[in-house]
């Protein structure tokens, strides 16, 4: 299945702008703010990730890295959203922006990883683009009924080793997407899915689409 | 305006001929405060305090004679922090993965073990001389200073954001400036200085070959390449920022060694000529105090203090993050210690075996030597397998290794062997150290 998509970047753009989270996201939120005024503030936000927040007293100290000026605003209203619900100030020293010197639109790279068959690499591949928060440029899973599909998805360096993971019976998903995303798309495919391995193809220029 | 923009604003996106093009922007003088992060770290923790012992012992033992080889070394050292920041930028993955996906599990296990008994060893003669130098501040037995240090240093390590950690870290890289200082109090004949550092004089004598060893050993080892590759990680810089990530790793390559040479200046000044045998850094802190007078004192304890604090927990963190790259965990010291809990605990356990071996007052000279012992048997494998990474045109593509890394990297590779057969013919010809 292949779902090359030419205006992924724009997409992928305008989705960020709107950083308010809808439907069941919204009711994440919404509980990992009950386990912050429960307490517990070790669970990552279900949206932006490994935030810090610790509720001293009244005092909610928010702190920890959020990727868009967009963010922090969202984030910055659900937080003032519970003043008079067990908080009575919001601390926000702590919560930064990322400064991002690298320009999306420029460099793309693709990712490989190996699966045991096509269902964990599906379920890998829906658990990444939801939790990434990235639209790729191109993904597809590869089995062995597809492996004639290696030539036309990978650099001729990597496509011996890539048939040679479907003939063992595994499944590959690839991604290729912005070069900017793929430090976080890695890390995911790497630390919270069940693949086996994880290479990555050097970046190119996206001319070479 | 980004980096990117500005160069991609002057030659027009269309006109870029390779992915390497990308990467090479044009700083601004504004954007130069802006690029220290993993690779000015990585210098500052490159001198610990086991380091500030030897640089200590080698000007003690054998005057300025060796200020050459930090010159010499300087370059090497850059292009080795290169490698390991660029592999990671390219690849996306920090070097411990890196070396289990393309090496196999074989090669990178024994690699990144070796690495953290290395650290941990090192850590506990750190601990050590750290309490030593607050004992010689306060006057409070060092035995009482281990528990406090460690706790403060683990909890900031452990509980603090990534951000905010690398922030103080920064800050205490400047702590270093008190060796400059402390050199300028020895009234050094800097004449001389100037001469031994410029002409190089090579003795073959015992003292003197074993200090280059030691001094090299200092400068080139392996928990750097670790962390460097896991602070780019961290930092999500990607190939697009691998010009600032270049002059970051070469301001604090040349820090660090700017640093050492002004300790060796202090001790070389004050030790050497007086014929004043040392044993630690704390030694050299005290024995300073007679010649150079007590701020001199003062300044190298709070020099060796500033270095723990920065060090140690570089050491615990290149540790968990070479476990958790061989084993798959989660790891990055931007989550949540529930969030990655195997690489916590690894840096926790780090912790408490350095804090029983400080308590324990392990024989420092004993722990520095075994430390750099194993740093020295596997820098230049890891230097070897770098240069395999990062030469490999499928790996890195249009990033694949100059000339002139290629040649710098090999360099650094055959020295730390030469300095690997020295120790061996030392150990060989005199035993361990008793």
């Amino acid at each position: 299945m292949s779902r090359t998509t030419a205006t992924a970047q724009k997409s992928d753009r305008a989705s960020r702008k709107s950083s308010e989270p809808a439907g069941a996201a919204a009711a994440l939120v919404d509980a990992w703010w009950a386990t912050v005024l429960a307490g517990d503030v070790y669970e990552p936000h279900p949206v932006y990730g490994s935030l810090k927040a610790h509720l001293d007293g009244g005092r909610l100290r928010l702190s920890g890295e959020l990727e868009t000026e967009a963010d922090r605003n969202e984030l910055v209203r659900q937080a003032r959203e519970r003043i008079g619900h067990g908080v009575d100030r919001v601390d926000l020293a702590g919560l930064t922006v990322a400064t991002n010197q690298e320009e999306p639109g420029i460099l793309s790279q693709t990712l490989i990883s190996a699966f045991l068959n096509r269902e964990a690499a599906e379920y890998a591949r829906a658990f990444v683009l939801k939790h990434s928060r990235v639209a790729p440029l191109q993904d597809e899973v590869v089995d062995s009924a597809g492996a004639d599909r290696l030539r036309a998805l990978l650099p001729e360096e990597f496509v011996e080793e890539a048939a040679k993971a479907l003939e063992s019976g595994r499944a590959l998903l690839i991604l290729r997407l912005d070069e900017t995303a793929a430090f976080r798309v890695r890390e995911l495919l790497e630390e919270d899915t069940r693949s086996e391995w994880t290479i990555s193809v050097p970046p190119q220029l996206n001319e070479r689409k | 305006m980004s980096e990117t923009s500005r160069r991609t604003g002057q030659v027009g996106r269309a006109r870029l001929a390779s992915a390497r093009e990308a990467t090479k922007g044009r700083l601004a003088f504004r954007d130069l405060l802006g690029v220290v992060g993993p690779g000015l770290i990585s210098g500052g923790a490159d001198n610990d305090p086991a380091g500030i012992a030897t640089y200590s012992i080698v000007g003690a033992s054998v005057g300025f004679s060796q200020n050459w080889l930090l010159f010499f070394s300087t370059p090497m050292l850059i292009v080795v922090q290169q490698m390991s920041a660029k592999v990671a930028n390219v690849t996306k993955s920090d070097l411990a993965s890196l070396l289990r996906t393309t090496f196999g599990a074989r090669v990178a296990t024994p690699a990144v073990l070796l690495m953290v008994v290395a650290n941990v060893i090192t850590m506990g003669a750190d601990l050590l001389a750290m309490s030593a130098a607050v004992e010689l501040l306060t006057g409070v037995k060092f035995v009482y200073w281990v528990v406090p240090l460690a706790a403060v240093m683990a909890g900031v390590t452990i509980f603090l954001d990534y951000k905010v950690v690398t922030r103080y870290m920064l800050w205490l890289v400047a702590v270093f400036g008190a060796y400059i200082v402390a050199a300028i109090l020895a009234r050094p004949d800097w004449g001389e200085v100037l001469r031994s550092t410029l002409v190089p004089r090579i003795s073959l004598s015992t003292n003197y070959l074993l200090g280059a060893v030691a001094l090299l050993g200092t400068t080139i080892t392996p928990y750097l390449f670790f962390w460097q590759a896991s602070g780019e990680v961290e930092e999500k810089r990607g190939v697009q920022s691998m010009s600032r990530s270049s002059l970051d790793i070469a301001a604090g390559m040349v820090w660090s060694n700017v640093t050492a040479f002004f300790i060796i200046v202090a001790t070389g000044t004050v030790l050497f000529t007086r014929h004043v045998q040392i044993h630690s850094a704390a030694d050299a802190a005290r024995a300073l105090a007679p010649f150079a007078g007590p701020y001199s004192t003062v300044l190298f304890s709070v020099g060796i203090i500033g270095a723990g604090l920065l060090s140690i927990p570089v050491l615990a963190s290149s540790a968990a993050f070479g476990l958790a790259g061989l084993a798959g965990w989660r790891k990055g010291l931007g989550r949540n210690p529930k969030n990655a809990p195997q690489f916590y605990v690894v840096i926790g356990i780090s912790f408490l075996i350095a804090m029983e071996m400080a308590i324990s007052a392990i024989d420092p000279i004993k722990a520095l030597f075994y430390s750099q012992v194993l740093d020295g048997l596997i820098a230049p494998v890891l230097i070897v397998l770098m240069l395999v990474l990062t030469s490999s045109r499928k790996l890195m593509g249009d990033f694949v290794n100059g000339l002139t890394t290629k040649l710098l990297g090999w360099s650094a590779a055959v020295v730390m062997v030469l300095a690997d057969v020295a120790v061996v013919y030392q150990v060989a010809t005199t035993g361990l150290p008793a």
